[in-house]
């Protein structure tokens, strides 16, 4: 549904992307993380045929962006990172100039207003002037104007950006809803904005692609082996003794009451680490599988890159 | 088509909700109806002194109400007009909307002929109410409607010709007063211009570049297609700038 060829974009001599491809296949929710710069913003705006990339090309819903880019443009939703909204229009209004300009056909417009306006949940404020709604319900008519064409791929630009905890939920939650029918490519720097509501992670750093794939491979691949963590009632410390003396673990220590374990890549070793705690008669409490969170992940990428 | 007319109704109906477009309408009626009303004070006071200089033939109104009027509406709107079109493009640059219209399925020419088109029609509007002043001079005395017809034709081409001007100033900025002080340059400069020079070639070429000389012949009843052609010229070549400021856009 959206690819990405070797895309190259320079602002005077500095290179904001330097060279990235990926694909997003249909009915995927794929979050775009990294940090602040380092060119996801960029990449959604050459996607969605604001930007022209210097080098490469992109593909979305079939057409290329630059050579067709109407169709391209009539394809995708897009959202942003502060919602393009006219202050002086009531929500209404603009919403009816968006589905202009987006081409709806006149005698279907009152429909796929009222339907984003459910949607989106702003019913309530939809006869008000834009300029004096919170930043919760201009964001959500940000989100409204980009799905008033029911796009086949929608691209949000750090859709949660600033909305208190309730509403980065409702928002969060639709995305999820939206994914189930059409492609939605999100960029963010909120880690687990992708861990809820992603299927897919694309990792960038200062303009190149670092990893890309699913979330569960992510953490596992990057991981460097499965984790136990386990607690005992009593001698820990033997039991810790024990396990170092185990082939194929890679690290065992102490972390607060309880034995961390990690073993090497694609081992695993959690029954026999189960044997010894009940036979050694330790007390065993609690025992559990701990991944590797994304923002390890995330750190363990940006940091190595970044030394 | 579909895209200009979104544009142009989105543009009008921002303009009936801004403030600065009611301020400076009434400021220059305002000030263009207390010049109409001093004129015509000095020229009913002057009437019987003047009807028994000419020989007992009454000076007509055109000459001596409208047409100072009516000139100095040509100068009135170098004034006022950057302010009515410094935040046509510059606004949108600003709060961001222009990545709305940009990766919305219109063109920039849509963009560009929607936005001057909305300006354009209401500063037709806007200049047309001062056609009563005519109106009242017809109920008292005679108007030669002609020259009257010939100068508002000059006032939309010259009105048109300085819009297509101030959207182009407004498409390279965000700010909007920047927008409004390069416009105004641009204005002046065009409107002096044919001061330049004394003699030669180089005196009539910049007499020919100014919006002055090409305006001056609409207000006595002349209409030459040398002044109409330089009118659509310089509209052309505005809107034309301001299509390829924002189509470069994507570059930047």
């Amino acid at each position: 549904m959206v690819k990405a060829k070797n895309i190259v974009k320079k602002f005077g001599t500095r290179y904001a992307l330097k060279g990235i491809s990926f694909e997003v296949n249909e009915r995927s929710v794929v979050g775009f993380l990294g940090p602040n710069g380092a060119g996801k913003t960029t990449t959604m705006r050459i996607l969605t045929g604001y930007l022209t990339p210097t080098d490469g090309s992109a593909e979305v819903a079939g057409y290329d962006v630059e050579r067709n880019p109407l169709q391209v443009k009539a394809r995708v939703g897009y959202m942003p990172e502060s919602p393009p909204i006219y202050a002086e229009m009531t929500v209404k209004e603009f919403l009816a100039f968006v589905a202009d300009i987006k081409g709806i056909p006149p005698k279907n417009k009152r429909a796929s207003i009222e339907k984003v306006i459910e949607e989106t949940a702003i019913g309530d404020v939809q006869n008000r002037l834009i300029g004096r709604l919170s930043r919760g319900y201009r964001q959500r008519v940000g989100l409204a104007q980009s799905l008033i064409h029911d796009p086949q791929v929608l691209i949000l630009d750090e859709p949660t950006a600033g909305l208190d905890p309730i509403q980065i939920h409702e928002i969060r939650e639709l995305i999820k809803k939206l994914g189930q029918d059409r492609t939605v490519l999100l960029s963010t720097h909120i880690l687990p904005e992708v861990t809820q509501t992603c299927t897919r992670a694309i990792i960038i750093h200062e303009g190149s692609i670092l990893v890309e794939d699913t979330l569960s491979n992510l953490m596992q691949t990057l991981a460097g082996g499965l984790r136990v963590r386990l607690k005992v009632k009593r001698n820990p410390d033997s039991l810790l003794l024990k396990i170092q003396e185990m082939d194929e673990v890679r690290l065992v220590r102490c972390e607060d009451d309880s034995i961390l374990v990690e073993f090497q890549r694609g081992k695993d070793k959690r029954e026999e680490i189960a044997d010894i705690a009940v036979k050694g008669n330790h007390g065993l409490l609690e025992f559990s599988t701990q991944a590797l969170t994304l923002e390890e992940v995330f750190l363990k990428l940006t940091t190595e890159e970044s030394l | 088509m579909r895209g200009i007319w979104a544009v142009f109704k989105k543009e009008t109906g921002i303009y009936f909700h801004s403030f600065i477009f009611y301020f400076f309408g009434l400021v220059y009626l305002f000030i263009l109806g207390l010049i109409f009303s001093l004129v015509f004070i000095v020229y009913a006071t002057q009437l019987p002194m003047r009807a028994q200089m000419a020989g007992g033939n009454l000076p007509t109104v055109n000459t001596y109400i409208l047409r100072p009027v009516f000139g100095d509406m040509g100068f009135l709107l170098i004034l006022f007009l950057p302010f009515y079109t410094m935040r046509l493009l510059a606004e949108e640059r600003r709060h961001g909307t222009l990545e709305l219209l940009f990766t919305s399925p219109i063109t920039p020419a849509q963009v560009v002929l929607g936005k001057f088109l909305a300006s354009f029609t209401l500063f037709i509007a806007i200049t047309s109410i001062p056609i009563f002043y005519c109106f009242i001079l017809d109920y008292f005395g005679d108007v030669d409607w002609l020259p009257i017809l010939s100068t508002y034709l000059g006032i939309f081409l010259l009105g048109g010709s300085l819009i297509a001007l101030g959207l182009f100033f407004s498409s390279i900025t965000n700010n909007q007063l920047i927008a409004a002080v390069l416009t105004l340059g641009g204005y002046l400069l065009f409107w002096i211009i044919g001061w330049m020079g004394q003699s030669g070639a180089t005196a009539t070429l910049f007499r020919y570049l100014s919006i002055y000389e090409h305006y001056e012949p609409f207000t006595q009843g002349l209409i030459d297609t040398q002044d109409v052609f330089y009118y659509f010229s310089l509209i052309f070549l505005w809107l034309f700038l301001t299509y390829r400021s924002l189509e470069s856009q994507g570059w930047r």
